[in-house]
């Protein structure tokens, strides 16, 4: 199994598109809430497209991409998880909600075990993402995300036309 | 660690955009590295070397600060 897609990144015209699916999802959702929908599977089908949607937008190039960007995803991603932590142990602090303290010391404990595995097998493919130049694994990825997406619009659209 | 990008660039009479092109990287990025905000790649520092026909350490210039512990 090769493991490039961890490391590499989808490109420009996965951000786009995943950028202007995550927006058309979100506007259906804020549509079906004010028209009173409460269909909860397709609210929360919905909200799986979104999500897609911004991961294809997240995990992606930019038009030129080059190692200026390399570190504003590094401080972005940096601050996006001390964000999510204090956010984590705000809830946990006001609501004692316990299932979201898990997710922080287990989104804590992934990122050890991988940071510690690339420091004692210093694997290259984490050194790669600019150098790969053919039709990488991440690729693959976010074209199937794209058909997802594509095809779940098209099962709303007849959804719709039923009504 | 200074840099002569700019004194270069105005002796080819290049703009920043065209040499982010040359280099496929953004003109953001010249400009960041003009301005000494970001350092580049020694991959990167290379290509805009061999772009202005000059030696890497004429064109990059450590300064006392940069033998600091980062």
């Amino acid at each position: 199994m090769k493991f490039s897609f961890l490391s590499s990144l989808g490109d420009f015209y996965s951000k786009k598109l995943g950028l202007i699916m995550a927006f058309a999802w979100l506007v259906v959702e804020i549509v079906l809430r004010i028209h009173g929908v409460v269909d909860k599977p397709m609210i929360g089908a919905t909200n799986i497209m979104f999500l897609s949607g911004l991961i294809m937008a997240v995990f992606s190039k930019e038009k030129t991409d080059d190692e200026r960007f390399l570190a504003i995803r590094y401080f972005s991603f940096k601050t996006t998880m001390l964000i999510f932590i204090l956010t984590v142990v705000a809830v946990y602090s006001f609501k004692y909600n316990v299932e979201s303290i898990y997710y922080a010391i287990g989104t804590l404990i992934v990122y050890l075990m991988i940071y510690y595995f690339c420091v004692f097998f210093n694997p290259d493919f984490i050194f790669k993402e600019n150098t790969i130049k053919s039709r990488k694994n991440s690729d693959y990825l976010f074209i199937m995300l794209a058909i997802i997406q594509v095809g779940f619009a098209m099962f709303w659209i007849s959804e719709i036309l039923k009504m | 660690m200074k840099n002569l990008i700019k004194v270069e660039r105005a002796r080819k009479s290049i703009t920043q955009a065209e040499l982010a092109d040359e280099l496929k990287v953004s003109r953001q990025t010249i400009n960041s590295i003009e301005l000494e905000k970001f350092i580049p790649s020694t991959v990167l520092a290379l290509k805009i070397a061999a772009f202005f026909k000059v030696k890497i350490e004429e064109l990059f210039i450590l300064e006392d600060k940069d033998w600091e512990i980062l």
